[in-house]
């Protein structure tokens, strides 16, 4: 036998396992500092609306207004909240949602106002300005869009049939 | 042509001049920017038409110290005027060249065939911060000018070249 027979052969992983674990090791503590920041640049918004509705000198009861944050692309709207006026056309709404982008919420009311026996609703869309959007799951400040007549015939106006 | 044809034309023009009827409405409301009443805003009043016809200016103004208005005026039309409340504000505007514009519709059972309207449309208390669809922007709003009768200048164009 030569010298080279004596010697046992290196048999088994190329690598070693000391290595191969502290390779492991070292992927994970990437990951770890750096997949919390993809997370929190997903942050939470938070936006409020108020006002009173009327139908000419009337308070509008029982119309539903809705608050949503529209999305672009392939991430769907958000309906952050929803409600009906109360007896005297008032209505509060509040709501919070995660996003990657800045919020873009919009106040919607369905009504029937100086609407006779048209079938539907009509449906306004009224956009709510960035700087009542918040940080956090709280708005600091209410976006009050005063006291509209629902008479009015809106920019933009549509129609909601169902 | 002969004398029946001309009768008969005659009579005609005069049915259709009958058909034309004098149309008026108003307006009043308060506008604020955020909480604050939105003080010497521009505001308009118009009849907008559509084929060749051209709008008419109803009447025009600036809401005063509390964010106040009222506008009226009327026009002599065949149809039914459409009658458009604008705005023109720099709420939430920095410092961006022109104004934003905004306009409403003033619902058909507001306006009247006389020479008074017999109510006045109140739209309410508007909050100008609000992003109304299709806001536009006017880079030149016309001014005052208290020496010259408006309705001599019955296009929007003409007033921003003008003025």
């Amino acid at each position: 036998m030569t010298q080279r027979d004596r010697q046992p052969r290196y048999v088994g992983l190329r690598y070693k396992p000391l290595d191969l674990m502290k390779s492991c090791a070292l992927l994970i503590a990437f990951f770890a500092v750096f997949a919390p920041t993809v997370v929190f640049a997903m942050r939470q918004q938070a936006v409020a609306v108020k006002g009173i509705l009327l139908c000419g000198d009337k308070p509008a009861e029982g119309v539903q207004v809705k608050l949503w944050d529209e999305d672009d692309g392939p991430d769907p709207d958000d309906e952050l909240d929803a409600m009906f006026t109360n007896a005297d056309g008032s209505f509060d709404m509040k709501g919070s949602t995660r996003e990657l982008t800045t919020i873009d919420p919009i106040f919607k009311v369905y009504h029937d106002c100086n609407d006779g026996v048209l079938p539907g609703q009509r449906k306004i869309k009224l956009r709510i300005p960035t700087q009542y959007i918040a940080a956090g799951g709280v708005a600091k400040k209410v976006f009050d869009v005063g006291i509209l007549n629902l008479e009015t015939v809106f920019p933009g106006e549509e129609r909601d049939l169902l | 042509m002969s004398l029946k044809s001309l009768i008969i034309l005659t009579i005609a023009l005069i049915g259709l001049t009958e058909a034309f009827r004098y149309q008026s409405t108003a307006i009043k409301g308060k506008l604020l920017c955020g909480v604050n009443p939105a003080k010497n805003v521009r505001i308009k009043l118009w009849d907008e038409d559509s084929g060749p016809d051209p709008d008419d200016l109803l009447d025009s103004g600036y809401t005063d110290a509390n964010g106040e208005f009222l506008l009226k005026g009327g026009t002599t039309e065949l149809t039914n005027i459409d009658a458009i409340f604008k705005v023109y504000h720099d709420c939430d505007d920095g410092i961006k060249p022109g104004s934003r514009k905004v306009k409403f519709q003033i619902p058909n059972s507001y306006v009247f065939d006389a020479q008074e309207p017999k109510k006045v449309f109140d739209i309410g208390i508007l909050n100008l911060e609000t992003i109304f669809a299709k806001e536009e922007r006017e880079l030149i709003v016309s001014k005052r000018r208290r020496h010259l009768d408006l309705e001599r200048f019955n296009s929007e164009d003409a007033e921003s070249y003008f003025f």
